[in-house]
């Protein structure tokens, strides 16, 4: 009986990851191994980094209560137009990378005035954003597609066959990259360290602390994991620069969620938003960062999706609401708002990810691709059956 | 006058359930229709089950969502006393 | 002797890791009233969850025999086919649907997939006019009181030609008027030969309404007492259910020397927030010194509520005129945040909805008030903030595992300590109560007076909003008794009685209405 709920548990608290796990080994079975290859492994990165970037920002505004931003592929599309054309006016890109940060946080603060202190409701407020933004894009571009030129600004923002970060300790005749395998040492290290630490620190607070052989099994499964890519990237070219900056994001906002009290807030809010103004918390303050902050997200999501296309279109981000949504999703957001982790977010957009590039190695038509999808959602469908069923 | 009270809760998990049983029917509507128009490769016999097995899920779903909404827009959960 | 319409013989029912139920006898006469006792997570409402089929059988062991035959009910709607209908404790009506949508909700009137309202309609009239309500049955549901709305349930288990009716804390949101209406019903349904039984805390409400009484404990059945064999006092049922007797209701208060007037309110008048012509609080001006505990006594709909919450940062109504001085110090409060730092705390009457956040551990509550107590430079010392709600698990005596547990899995007693909990560690020095021991069992209650003594014993003060009469003249230095937005009376502890309290409220009643005639 015991062991039989414990087994449970395990599966329930890992769902996620032993889905991921299952559905990499069924494509490494099915493409002979082609999906862990140094290449794919760099594509599954750099062409879903957007996702990642979006996801995250898409998950403090389902925290509040699961609202969702509409408007951040028409958002990513006119942010790039803009840097599109300022780059080709002959802006400094860092002026322009500035600018277009700085017009995603407009954009994302004037939504979240309307939606934090005017009470319009999320939904339609940012369904009239994607309306807009799209529209804007296409004007500026009278529907044409620009070129961005500029090559500096696509190697540190892309994702192409030039955006990795260059090897400072490479030596003649090493033919590996060795920058990349410090820096997944580092990591491991760190990784590490702050368990250790912690685990420490919990011990002397006198707070349960896991068992150890978990701790152990925990800490090498992961730096294996760890190991093993960085090693994977160092056989291909290295680190590529979507990955730091997907990294950056991604670990600010696991900082912010979990720590700070902003990230407090949004759980808060959206486990009782009443209790947490009576408890004397700016609620409105709270929306307006979770959108405002979406509207950044998607800004920075506008700067690696033209680096990475090397041009602006108006037809670009058209979807990528629904990649960050069902990403929270699938990732364990609840639609009620106030549960789900960064780390859950980006397991489920990496699981998104590792399907579509694992069906175009496979070249499986179209028919194929929708059957697969469909098999994710039902799944998605019978888990939040079956989790209301048990919790009643 | 808070946008979470029960019922505007119940109405944004009902949304968004109602979408992805949307997108369960369109899916499964849209491999039939190519089976039928012979743009896939796939065997008849999977792409029907598939199909099928989709929009019978959707349909489903539906259903339950709208048992739920029911439900969730009456009653609070009641955890004490246990 | 009648015969026994129910039995449940021997029933055991456990939950992983808790024996809920152990071996419970209980049998139920024919057209009675028979009354379920016992402090909170003693097991009654475990027991009639397994009675209604909401654990189907198989999840427990023992027999439940109804008129005569074992029944295995695998969901409420076997035991609802039987006449078995529980009304339950939170009511479960959609506010945005008319009392007879309601009255029939999956129970519908007319053919399968064509509902006919106009049955439904013309069913609901009659069973309304049974429980003496007057409404239109196209009434929404939002527009009738809470005593109504109970009301409206019991005509709803009516609808399903209800034989045996359980009642969980009918009474735990109506004030007196309405309470009493609700148990003369039930009286004259007992005289029709309807069978019910009713979980209540409310001890004087049971020996006035009840046949039998049983008392659970801990799982356990203890007694059953019957009317005119038994002693049917309040000190008689409460020796049972806590196992002792309690000598003194309200905890005696140390010395507490009372000093200045810490908060004083003068001319408060507050306008519904929706229907902005309502005068809700009219004119309100009163004080609390230190030290002390002044009690706002009235009925529902008083104002006491919106009162407290408008001084509380403007958190309820609109075009709120009036002054508020603390410590002699005129303050302007804007928001809750102002409200807190000024050194006012709200504990609510509504702790789950606008109290608590049930979804997430006791910590993150205790601590949402005054997170910066735990936090530098916006970032949170998680091991401080544990330590924290740990300092109040101890102090208020919560019974959790642990301070991770979510709220949501406590019991509704412990769920106010750690609502408690929560203003007591944001330090402020007016708290203002509402209803702090609304639904939570004796035994708590004593525990929560305590926490209010030792409050006023550290120089702060207390104002308690209470609906039970014999709480606010217990533990009140001061009481105010707000009728129709004013304030109709304020009596010394000494002066006061209950007799005094109601006459100032209905004297001002029917004053204002012979002003409308």
């Amino acid at each position: 009986m015991m062991t039989k709920t414990k087994a449970l548990n395990f599966v329930q608290k890992y769902t996620m990851i032993i889905a991921l796990v299952l559905v990499t080994g069924f494509f490494a079975w099915r493409t002979n191994g082609k999906i862990l290859m140094p290449q794919n492994i760099t594509n599954i990165i750099s062409q879903n980094a957007y996702v990642f970037v979006l996801a995250t920002g898409m998950l403090l505004c389902i925290l509040t209560g699961g609202n969702i931003d509409l408007s951040v592929g028409s958002v990513v599309c006119f942010v790039g137009t803009v840097g599109a054309v300022a780059m080709s006016k002959g802006m400094n890109m860092w002026l322009a990378v500035l600018v277009m940060l700085a017009v995603g946080l407009l954009i994302g603060s004037w939504q979240a005035f309307w939606i934090a202190y005017v009470k319009v409701p999320p939904f339609i407020t940012t369904l009239a954003g994607m309306l807009i933004f799209r529209g804007l894009s296409n004007v500026v571009l009278q529907g044409k597609t620009l070129a961005v030129k500029n090559e500096a600004f696509v190697k540190i923002f892309g994702g192409g066959a030039k955006c990795y970060v260059p090897d400072i300790f490479a030596k003649e005749g090493v033919g590996i990259n060795i920058l990349c395998l410090v820096v997944g040492i580092i990591a491991c290290a760190l990784y590490l360290f702050f368990t250790l630490r912690n685990a420490r620190s919990r011990k002397k607070a006198g707070l349960e602390t896991e068992a150890l052989y978990v701790t152990l099994v925990k800490a090498v499964v992961i730096v294996a994991v760890i190991m093993f890519f960085t090693l994977r990237l160092a056989q291909y070219k290295g680190l590529p620069m979507a990955l730091i900056w997907v990294v950056a994001v991604v670990m600010i906002y696991t900082y912010i969620t979990s720590k700070t009290t902003v990230g407090r807030y949004l759980y808060a809010i959206g486990g009782n938003e009443t209790a947490t103004r009576l408890s004397g918390i700016d609620t409105k303050r709270i929306y307006f960062f979770a959108y405002a902050n979406m509207g950044l997200l998607a800004g920075l999501a506008g700067i690696l999706t033209i680096a990475r296309l090397t041009s602006a279109q108006p037809t670009y981000g058209q979807n990528y609401e629904m990649d960050a949504i069902g990403s929270c999703f699938i990732g364990g957001a609840s639609a009620y708002g106030g549960v789900g982790t960064v780390p859950g977010v980006i397991i489920g957009a990496l699981l998104m990810g590792v399907i579509n590039i694992g069906m175009s190695i496979m070249g499986v038509d179209a028919n194929w691709q929708k059957v697969v999808k469909g098999l994710v959602l039902l799944a998605a469908v019978i888990f939040d059956v079956v989790s209301k069923k048990k919790n009643s | 006058m808070d946008r979470n009270d029960t019922r505007s809760r119940a109405v944004n998990m009902a949304t968004l359930r109602a979408v992805v049983a949307g997108y369960l029917v369109y899916l499964g509507g849209s491999v039939i229709y190519d089976l039928l128009k012979g743009r896939t490769s796939m065997s008849p016999a999977l792409a029907w089950a598939a199909g099928l097995l989709f929009i019978a899920a959707g349909l489903g779903y539906g259903f339950y969502i709208w048992r739920r909404w029911q439900a969730d827009s009456k009653a609070s959960d009641d955890p004490a006393e246990k | 002797m009648s015969e026994n319409i129910l039995e449940m013989r021997g029933i055991t029912k456990t939950f992983p890791g808790v024996k809920a139920l152990d071996d419970v006898n209980f049998a139920v006469k024919k057209g009675s009233i028979h009354a379920l006792v016992g402090e909170n997570g003693a097991g009654k409402s475990t027991l009639m969850n397994v009675l209604s089929g909401l654990y189907p059988y198989g999840s427990y062991t023992g027999d439940i025999v109804y008129e005569g035959e074992v029944c295995k009910f695998s969901n409420i709607k076997d035991s609802e086919s039987k006449g078995i209908v529980i009304i339950h404790q939170e009511l479960a009506l959609v506010p945005y649907m008319s009392i007879g949508e309601n009255m029939f909700l999956g129970n519908e009137q007319g053919k399968k997939y064509a509902i006919d309202w106009d049955k439904t309609h013309a069913e609901a009239t009659k069973y309304l006019k049974i429980v003496g309500l007057t409404e239109s049955s196209k009434t929404l549901i939002k527009d009738i009181g809470v005593g109504k709305q109970q009301m409206v349930e019991i005509a709803k288990a009516l609808a399903k030609k209800a034989r045996l009716m359980i009642l969980d804390e009918p009474t735990s949101s109506l004030n007196e008027a309405d309470s009493k209406a609700l148990l003369d019903l039930l009286l004259e349904f007992k005289k029709q030969g309807m069978t019910s039984i009713i979980i209540s805390h409310k001890l004087n409400e049971v020996s006035y309404v009840a046949d039998d009484i049983t008392i659970i404990r801990d799982g356990h059945t203890i007694e059953t007492l019957v009317k005119g064999r038994d002693d049917f006092s309040e000190d008689r049922i409460i020796r049972g259910m806590v196992g002792r007797a309690l000598e003194d209701r309200f905890p005696k208060r140390k010395d507490v020397k009372i000093g200045d007037v810490a908060l004083e309110v003068k001319h408060w008048n507050v306008y519904h927030p929706i229907y902005t012509e309502k005068k809700v609080v009219d004119d309100v001006s009163f004080h609390v010194r230190k030290g002390e505990v002044v009690g706002f006594s009235g009925l529902m709909g008083a104002g006491r509520t919106e009162l407290a919450m408008s001084i509380f940062g403007r958190s309820y109504g609109t075009e709120i005129s009036g002054t508020i001085e603390i410590h002699g110090k005129e303050v302007k409060l804007h928001s809750p945040r102002e409200a807190i730092d000024a050194g006012i705390a709200y504990v609510t009457e509504d702790r789950k909805g606008n109290g608590l956040i049930l979804s997430n551990p006791i910590y993150i509550n205790t601590t949402l008030a005054n997170l910066k107590g735990v936090t530098k430079n916006g970032v949170i010392d998680r091991d401080k903030e544990l330590s924290v709600a740990e300092e109040y698990r101890v102090k208020l005596r919560t019974k959790t595992p642990s301070v991770q547990q979510n709220v949501g899995n406590l019991s509704g007693g412990n769920q106010q300590k750690v609502l408690l909990a929560k203003w007591m560690y944001a330090d402020p020095d007016i708290l203002i109560l509402d209803e702090p021991t609304r639904g939570i069992d004796v035994g708590a209650k004593f525990e929560i007076y305590c926490i209010i003594n030792d409050l006023v014993a550290e120089g702060k003060s207390v104002i308690m909003i209470s609906s039970e009469l014999p709480e606010v003249l217990g533990m009140c230095d001061r009481i105010y008794v707000l009728n129709e937005g004013r304030i109709v009376g304020e009596f010394e502890q000494k002066e006061a009685s209950q007799e005094k309290i109601m006459a100032s409220i209905l004297s001002t009643d029917s004053a204002a209405k012979e002003k409308k005639q």
